[in-house]
């Protein structure tokens, strides 16, 4: 038998309070009356050594069953046949990334999961319980366990597809966790059921079952993975454009691809993407009143989406400021090194031979590059292979060769997207770092790399020559030189993670008013959290971020680089515990292997337990009225 | 426990209604002085008793010629002597009369009338209060100025003790044993293995004995039901006891029995009882159920 009206808890409540009750009476009638009377010989005589306690206890026992059968009729009971399946408690998380705002067939991915989880909701058994959870980047219930399917299907009426990815694995633990305190009896069976657009690799905990519907069936998708604008170098005016279009689909597939500006458009051309295949182009740009560029691909026919996913099928960017950052470098020789930064557009090279250095060469520099060479310099400074001595800001332990290095601090902005572990040095000094200084490449000795910051001024010395190592062969080293740069002149320090993709941790200029927040782009006030002294935003939308306070403006693309969410079919094979939805009757294993052909309505039971209330209640009036006469 | 108001028990009318009243007795006895009752004694009273063979000295106007003419022997004519009548009041003090109010009001409002009876008639009116034996006593009174003691004294009483009925007779015999007269006991005779044994002791030494039953109606009929504690106001410890109908039934089958065999008992020795409830007023008790009871007349 089960209680269908009270849950035991509540049940095990409502009878204790009763009994307590009844106990309490049961105790004060049991003080009895004082009656003085001048017969008491006769009394004595008749009475003499009857005692009717059990009487009075028996009744109290008739009470207390009356009580209990009461509590039982309120609590709705049911019994269960014998071969009744058991109950489940399952919890449902749907998948609200961004994926199921794919368009396939007549409806989106997640109308297809809204369809299924309705109809899971509606083939629920009477003593099945569901929770609704929704998932994206986090895991939110939606609603407490409820047998009730109108309202589950009333709380997915308020699901939506969002912009960010989904992280499954945290999800389906924290419905573990929801299910182990679910109380839904001993009998009852923990399920998870996970509905997303394609299965996760997630595990879950012995006692619980996990079951992954997968709905969606498109294959095809294009997406703007890449996209960026840089100034030309030299004295060429505009810009240049660099994107990548990538093929998610098996097919090859035509494309219009548009760069524009929200007023014009500024060229197109049809791609034709091979099936799992990247394109990339390059263009130039004249120069431009907006700063604002876009680029858009879009069926090759029509003007119309390119594919189901339209979230994928927009970069934005900026074009950057042209700024001439004047560099010297103090050097006897150094071809990796002055090519390196005249690669970069940006720097206005000026190279010195050591023994023609002056400090007045550094009247109009904006940062100095010692190779080999220590002086002391008034503005930043990077220091090659320092050879110590009076004057030079960096001094070193000892030579070594060949050093082992530790894992390169990635906090910072000089090593920002660059990674040292695996460049052969062969020989480098261990530099002596002073209070204050940041190590961010050491051996196991020593620190090879440090970052000082002195009166203002930003130094940074590298304990060995680069042309004693493989550094300039590797892609990390122009990063390296113009990270630096960045980090002396103070660029980084805003919007150094100018270009975000959503969900990513964007870090915003000081000086924005966190209470005024900052205006996504479909118009709304976000406010950044403060972490650290900094003001960090996760975006969620792709499109452009801007802040202005008085004069000062900032502006900062943010596209939707997820390749997970653009796969349009990600990890479908069928696999016991995961089954493919294609709209049919929601599968005996999703729906708690339930049928309701095979489990009939269990009768109600209250309206029997009233008949034997009844009953003791006149077996208690007339066991009342014997007690009163005999 | 606190007295009930004794004052001016009956009124004038009532009074004057006692005084036409006359106590019956099925006995004669032997006073000391004239009153208006017949005595053992022969002499010159009015009521002719016997004839006896004239002996020389008697006097010769009680000779009944009339005899001598017909038998012609001389017979003297004997005569009842009018004397006067002792009548003890034995009135229950213990603390069961005062169970209710009323019980014990009555009682001596009983009694009270009784003697009042007695006191007109000129008999001697010994009251005495008893309980575990006699412990109040009121000097002999005689007369009709005598009611207003004999209220006083009635309404002093306190209702206090256990009863022993035996020990009452028992104290009333060493004092009063070696008198004549009418013992009217005023009680409730709750003392049930006493109560026979006590009205033997009475007969034994030669009274007569008139038992007054003083009841109320809840001790005949009991009205409560259920789990009570009974309390015996003459002490004891209280007994629980669950009062149901049927046991309420027993009790009154025991009630009546003890009436009834104490009854039996006092009729066997031409003695007299009359059950007097407290229900029934006092007037209608007097002049009715003690006049259907002849114990007046």
């Amino acid at each position: 038998m089960r209680l269908f009206g009270l849950t035991p808890t509540e049940f095990t409540l409502l009878f204790s309070a009763a009994a307590l009750l009844a106990v309490i009476i049961y105790l004060l009638a049991f003080r009895k009356r004082t009656a003085v009377v001048a017969a008491d010989p006769i009394w004595r005589k008749i009475v003499g050594k009857r005692r009717t306690p059990y009487r009075k206890l028996l009744a109290l026992l008739i009470q207390l069953l009356v009580l209990f059968l009461l509590s039982l009729a309120l609590g709705d009971p049911r019994f269960l046949p014998a071969r009744a399946k058991p109950p489940v408690s399952m919890a449902l998380v749907v998948d609200v990334s961004a994926s199921m705002s794919f368009t396939d067939g007549g409806g989106t991915r997640m109308n297809r999961a809204l369809e299924f989880a309705a109809a899971v909701a509606d083939a629920m058994g009477p003593r099945d319980r569901m929770t609704l959870m929704a998932m994206d980047d986090s895991c939110r219930p939606l609603l407490p366990y409820t047998s009730d399917p109108q309202e589950i299907r009333d709380a997915l009426g308020d699901l939506k597809p969002t912009t960010v990815s989904e992280e499954a694995q945290p999800a389906v633990d924290f419905a573990a966790s929801s299910l182990t305190g679910a109380g839904s009896g001993d009998d009852a069976v923990g399920r998870i059921v996970l509905v997303s657009d394609r299965f996760h690799a997630v595990r879950v905990p012995p006692r619980l079952e996990l079951v992954q519907v997968a709905v969606g069936e498109s294959t095809e998708n294009l997406a703007v993975t890449a996209f960026d604008i840089r100034p030309r170098g030299g004295a060429a005016r505009g810009s240049e454009v660099f994107l990548e279009v990538a093929n998610y689909g098996r097919r090859s597939r035509k494309v219009r691809l548009s760069i524009h500006t929200r007023e014009a458009l500024l060229g197109e051309e049809i791609l034709e993407v091979p099936g799992s295949e990247v394109v990339t182009r390059s263009y130039f740009l004249k120069p431009l009143e907006t700063d604002r560029v876009m680029a858009t691909i879009t069926a090759a026919r029509g003007g119309g989406p390119a594919d189901g996913f339209v979230l994928d099928d927009r970069a934005f960017a900026l074009t950057p400021e042209r700024s001439t950052r004047r560099v010297v470098l103090v050097t006897s020789g150094n071809l990796y090194l002055e090519k390196a930064l005249e690669l970069n557009p940006s720097v206005e090279l000026k190279v010195v031979a050591p023994e023609r250095y002056r400090p007045a060469v550094l009247s109009r520099a904006q940062a100095v590059f010692f190779d080999g060479v220590c002086q002391p310099a008034p503005i930043p400074a990077v220091y090659f292979n320092p050879p110590g001595g009076s004057g030079c800001p960096f001094a070193y332990d000892l030579e070594v060769e060949f050093p082992v290095l530790l894992p390169l601090r990635g906090d910072h902005m000089v090593t920002r997207g660059i990674t040292l572990i695996d460049v052969q040095v062969q020989q480098a000094c261990r530099l002596l770092p002073e209070p204050g200084d940041v190590e961010l490449l050491s051996d196991h000795g020593g620190p090879l790399i440090i970052a000082r910051q002195k009166d203002s001024i930003r130094l940074l010395g590298i304990g060995f020559d680069v042309s004693k190592s493989d550094l300039p062969l590797r892609v990390a080293f122009p990063i390296l030189l113009h990270n630096v740069l960045d980090w002396f002149l103070g660029e980084a320090d805003i919007g150094g993670f100018n270009e975000s993709g959503v969900g990513d941790l964007m870090e915003l200029p000081a000086w924005v008013d966190p209470d005024e927040g900052i205006v996504n782009p479909v118009g709304d006030r976000v406010a950044p959290r403060e972490v650290g002294g900094k003001l960090l935003l996760r975006p969620r939308q792709p499109g452009y971020y801007t802040a202005q306070r008085g004069s000062r403006r900032w502006v900062a693309p943010v596209n939707f680089y997820l390749e997970d969410e653009s796969m349009p079919e990600g990890d479908r094979r069928e696999a016991p515990g995961r089954l493919r939805w294609r709209g049919d009757q929601p599968p005996a294993l999703v729906v708690a292997g339930f049928d309701k052909a095979e489990y009939p309505e269990p009768p109600l039971q209250w309206p029997v337990i009233l008949l034997a209330i009844a009953w003791l209640l006149l077996f208690d009036w007339i066991f009342y009225v014997f007690r009163i006469l005999f | 426990m606190t007295q009930p108001q004794f004052e001016a028990p009956f009124d004038a009318t009532f009074l004057a209604r006692l005084q036409k009243l006359h106590l019956c007795s099925r006995r004669i006895f032997s006073g000391r002085m004239h009153a208006q009752h017949v005595s053992r004694k022969l002499g010159a009273g009015m009521e002719f008793a016997d004839y006896r063979p004239y002996a020389p000295g008697d006097d010769l106007r009680l000779l009944d010629w009339n005899l001598y003419g017909r038998v012609e022997k001389l017979y003297t004519k004997l005569y009842r002597v009018e004397e006067d009548r002792n009548l003890f009041f034995l009135v229950d003090v213990s603390a069961s009369m005062a169970a209710e109010r009323k019980k014990f009001d009555y009682a001596r409002k009983l009694a009270a009338a009784v003697a009042y009876i007695g006191l007109y008639e000129m008999d001697r009116v010994f009251l005495m209060g008893f309980s575990q034996g006699i412990t109040v006593t009121q000097p002999v009174l005689r007369g009709r100025k005598a009611v207003v003691e004999a209220l006083y004294f009635l309404s002093r009483l306190k209702a206090t003790g256990e009863t022993d009925l035996v020990q009452t007779c028992r104290d009333f015999t060493k004092i009063h044993g070696s008198k004549e007269g009418m013992v009217l006991v005023v009680s409730d005779f709750l003392d049930l293995d006493g109560a026979v044994p006590a009205m033997d002791a009475l007969f034994k030494f030669g009274f007569e004995v008139l038992a007054l039953h003083v009841v109320t109606p809840r001790e005949l009929r009991p009205d409560f039901l259920g789990e009570w504690r009974l309390a015996d106001p003459e002490g004891g410890r209280p007994h629980a006891a669950h009062i149901t109908r049927r046991l309420i039934a027993r009790y009154r089958q025991e009630f009546t029995a003890h009436s009834t065999r104490l009854r039996r008992h006092l009729q066997a020795r031409q003695g007299g009882y009359v059950r007097a409830v407290t229900s029934v007023p006092l007037e209608d008790m007097i002049l009715k159920e003690l006049r259907a009871g002849h114990l007046l007349a």
